[in-house]
């Protein structure tokens, strides 16, 4: 064990930020396991009191439910704000839990009125009301925005004007009285109630001028959450404490501290006690070491995205479907999942959509799998014939292939090189090309740079929704996210009809037949989905992140067990 | 030697013009977009990113952008807002420099403080077993990755007998006295300390060595000592103040390193530095704070080299300002 860890430390700063895992089993869930008094004695977390301290990577420090950008200051955010409604395990979207007591959407379905909780307390005393559910959805909309949440509203009818600065109200807004608003939009999704389902921020205090002045907040945000900012120091911690006032009822814990630490040491400070909790990589070595921890309960659940190596459609090679099929049975996935993430962390992707979701079809996916014989037929079929040196040629042209990767991830480095190393065997030529992970980003999103490769891997997070429109719709060829301009009319046809289509039932249906789609025509190679583990120490009650939960969707009943 | 303060001051004026377009001009030519995180969101659609490159000037020409930059620095003493963080850059780098600073000079002082008795007794004992000692030492020190050996420290101090704890540089959520706050961030400090104390005193214990070895060659020594001088103030008072001459242009050059972080030691012990700020400014081209930390380095550079200059005057009687 100790050898272990010490082998880990040596190597783990080499390791990425992004290493992946994944498995076959379905998740463990923890069992809420009754911790009894003596247990706590060997518990190095013990003696920390009433405070869950809980450990990550690196906060921005920009605590604004509108323009925060990465998960981690999220997790604060989500403490510190309350949304409209309240998303459920199974990703689902309820008034219970929300600001929001009820809502309405007409039945064309254009209009959305939301009609607030009454008596629900800001952290500075004042009450929340319909003014700043309106304040919010304008301030998404003012023109020196600087975040990314504008999609999510831009159906509000008069948006683009507000946006484009042409108007200074919204007509799509209206406030029919303190705890009412109606939302009139320009079209009717399925995605809507999602996309509309905000943090509100009060307006008497982040009404400001400018996107500076809104900024100079963003450290001592003012929410309704369960938790409010008491402490934030750089690159050191932040620290909540419990808001008497919650309208949802008061937090059972004093406090929250966010610890952050290095990535190389994370499950060393697990280990000591310092942290009860620790959102770890996923890598075989991990999973290993913490099986020593006693004091703690591993949370193994599916991280809801998936990696991918997209095609270039551009090259007239990838527009054979056989070739892209070749490929994909020509390079052992599913061996290269197990090495690096072991039983419990990953697994192999099939299609664009979190097999967690509803929407993910149950059976009727090709997996792939690793077949050499397969692949080299299919290359054959397609005419791309093995000459006497070793590689395929057609026309004179010799299969050749320029994968981009980039450095900052294990896997990023690793899955080209055996992909490397199979297709050598299929006669196809592969080049990879390593570059840092902002230059690949410019690289593949500029329509300029549309010759300049043929391959390239990076990975999507996902939200509750299957949508997957802004990925593979004509409409988003780049600088659009669709960066290896794909396009099949029946694909997009049944996309459209997705967002459209209101009833679950027959949009379950559309999706189960794009996934199948997907699969056959491989927009991609899907790589890999993973697994997001947490450790958590046993001292720690209630706590419970899912796929489609932040660690904080009961923030307020979280519990700890003092001696 | 005021006249020649008042000379080199003015002089630093077009150095620092020219450095502020040599960085804007390789931080911008430079492949990437300081927008590209917002290329891989879902929720980003390419006239979004558009209406973002007008916000922030991205679209304009190169030479119009530095312009842009020069005159918010003139006119409104102001270096923009850092992209990624928000916040103004003077803000970030005013939060960031003094604990780095602190750990800097903490660790420049111990690695004199180790460095120069070691160098002095190696190169007046040459050949001794205290020099092939130190030899060794230093080249152990030059050698050893810093991240492997903090992370052995580390192992040994904070997992094994948990003297120290792991990283950090206060621990969270604790109600200190003043005093008792202090003990805390010295208890912090140890590890990196420790790790920058002694990779760093290693090269400038060579450093000293060689140059000492010189100056007791030379033949104004062998007078001293032909005159009757003791051993003692030959060594320390006639050779030493000589061989520190290279070693204060040395520590000349340490100034701008008190201020720049040390990017792995930041990182492996969680320190609030500027190192790690300047990595991840790196990371997503936030061209405003890479332009901001940069130039502050820059002027810490020129002002590090003057200073230098002045400290010659006092160690090298041959040179004199008028």
């Amino acid at each position: 064990m100790k050898k272990r860890v010490a082998l880990l430390l040596v190597f783990a700063l080499v390791v990425s930020m992004f290493l992946v895992g994944c498995t076959t089993d379905t998740p463990s869930v923890t069992p809420d396991a009754d911790v009894t008094p003596e247990e706590l004695v060997n518990n190095p977390g013990a003696n920390r009191g009433n405070v869950l301290t809980m450990g990550g990577t690196n906060l921005n420090g920009v605590f604004n439910p509108i323009t925060y950008s990465t998960a981690y200051d999220y997790w604060m955010i989500g403490a510190m704000f309350d949304a409209l409604l309240y998303i459920k395990e199974d990703g689902s979207l309820s008034t219970e839990g929300g600001l929001a007591e009820k809502y309405e959407v007409s039945e064309d379905g254009k209009i959305v009125t939301w009609y607030l909780r009454k008596g629900v307390k800001f952290h500075d005393g004042q009450e929340l009301t319909a003014e700043d559910v309106a304040f919010t959805y304008d301030a998404i909309m003012r023109p020196d925005y600087q975040g990314r949440s504008y999609n999510l509203v831009r159906d509000i009818v008069g948006a683009e004007e507000r946006k484009a600065g042409t108007a200074d109200t919204v007509p799509g807004i209206e406030i029919l009285d303190n705890y009412t608003v109606r939302l009139t939009l320009k079209a009717a999704k399925a995605t809507t109630l999602r996309n509309l389902n905000i943090m509100p921020l009060p307006k008497h205090y982040y009404d400001k001028a400018t996107s500076e002045e809104m900024a100079a907040l963003d450290r001592d945000p003012v929410g309704t959450g369960a938790f409010k900012m008491k402490n934030y120091q750089v690159e050191q911690f932040c620290e909540l404490e419990r808001f008497d006032d919650y309208w949802n009822g008061a937090a059972k814990i004093d406090g929250v501290i966010y610890k952050m630490v290095a990535r190389t040491n994370e499950l060393s400070e697990f280990e000591i006690g310092t942290i009860d909790t620790v959102n770890f990589e996923n890598s075989v070595e991990n999973y290993e070491i913490v099986d020593g921890f006693d004091h703690g309960i591993l949370l193994n659940r599916w991280n809801n995205g998936y990696a991918y190596v997209a095609f270039n459609f551009n090259q007239p090679k990838f527009q054979d479907v056989r070739v892209r099929q070749a490929l994909v049975y020509g390079v052992d996935r599913a061996g290269f999942v197990q090495s690096f993430f072991g039983d419990i962390g990953g697994a192999v992707a099939h299609a664009p959509i979190s097999p967690v979701s509803w929407a993910f079809p149950k059976s009727g996916l090709n997996e792939y799998k690793y077949d050499p014989v397969k692949a080299n037929q299919l290359l054959d079929e397609a005419g791309w014939i093995k000459a006497a040196d070793g590689w395929r040629y057609k026309d004179g042209e010799k299969l050749a292939i320029n994968w981009k990767s980039y450095q900052e991830a294990e896997w990023a480095i690793k899955f080209p090189a055996l992909a490397k190393e199979n297709w050598k065997e299929l006669g196809v030529d592969l080049e990879i090309e390593l570059m840092d992970f902002n230059s690949l980003g410019t690289l593949v999103a500029e329509p300029a740079n549309k010759d300049k490769w043929d391959m390239f891997n990076m990975a999507w997070g996902l939200t509750a929704d299957p949508d997957m429109q802004s990925t593979f719709s004509k409409g988003t060829f780049p600088p659009g996210n669709n960066r290896g301009y794909y396009y099949n009319e029946r694909v997009e046809e049944l996309m459209e009809k997705g967002v459209l289509e209101l009833d679950q039932a027959k949009r379950k249906e559309i999706y189960q037949e794009l996934a199948q789609l997907f699969n056959e025509d491989l927009p991609y190679m899907f790589v890999y989905v993973r697994m997001n583990p947490w450790m958590v120490n046993k001292r720690v009650k209630n706590f419970n992140p899912t796929e489609f939960q932040y660690w904080w969707h009961n923030a307020n009943q979280i519990e700890i067990v003092t001696q | 030697m005021g006249k020649f303060i008042i000379r080199r001051l003015l002089q630093q004026i077009p150095i620092i013009i020219g450095i502020s377009m040599l960085l804007f001009g390789i931080f911008t030519l430079a492949p990437g977009n300081p927008l590209a995180s917002f290329f891989t969101d879902p929720n980003m659609t390419a006239d979004q990113i558009k209406h973002l490159e007008e916000l922030y000037g991205l679209n304009k020409p190169k030479v119009e952008q530095y312009v842009d930059y020069v005159k918010e620095i003139i006119l409104h003493q102001n270096m923009g807002n850092s992209m990624q963080l928000r916040q103004p850059v003077t803000k970030l780098i005013s939060e960031r420099m003094w604990s780095t600073f602190y750990l800097a000079f903490l660790s420049l002082i111990f690695t004199l403080l180790i460095a120069i008795p070691i160098g002095v007794i190696s190169a007046t004992k040459q050949y001794s077993i205290f020099d092939y000692g130190g030899t060794i030492f230093a080249l152990m020190g030059i050698s050893i990755p810093s991240f492997f050996f903090a992370l052995l420290l580390i192992k040994k101090f904070s997992i094994d007998i948990r003297l120290f704890p792991i990283s950090g540089m206060v621990t969270p959520g604790v109600q200190f006295t003043t005093m008792g706050k202090y003990l805390d961030i010295l208890k912090h400090t140890v590890l990196p300390l420790t790790v920058l104390s002694l990779t760093g005193a290693a090269s400038f214990m060579r450093y000293t060595r060689s140059s000492m070895l010189e100056v007791i060659r030379q033949d104004y020594i062998r007078t001293a000592r032909a005159k009757g001088l003791k051993e003692r103030v030959v060594i320390y008072k006639h050779a030493l103040r000589n061989a520190l001459i290279p070693v204060v242009t040395l520590l000349g050059m340490q100034i701008p390193v008190l201020f720049s972080g040390a990017l792995i030691i930041e990182i492996v012990f969680v320190w609030p530095g500027m190192g790690k700020m300047q990595h991840t400014a790196v990371l997503n081209r936030d061209y405003p704070l890479m332009m901001g930390i940069n130039l502050f380095l820059a002027v810490l550079t020129l002002f590090g080299n003057l200073i230098a200059d002045i400290a010659y005057g006092f160690v090298d009687p041959r040179i004199k300002y008028d």
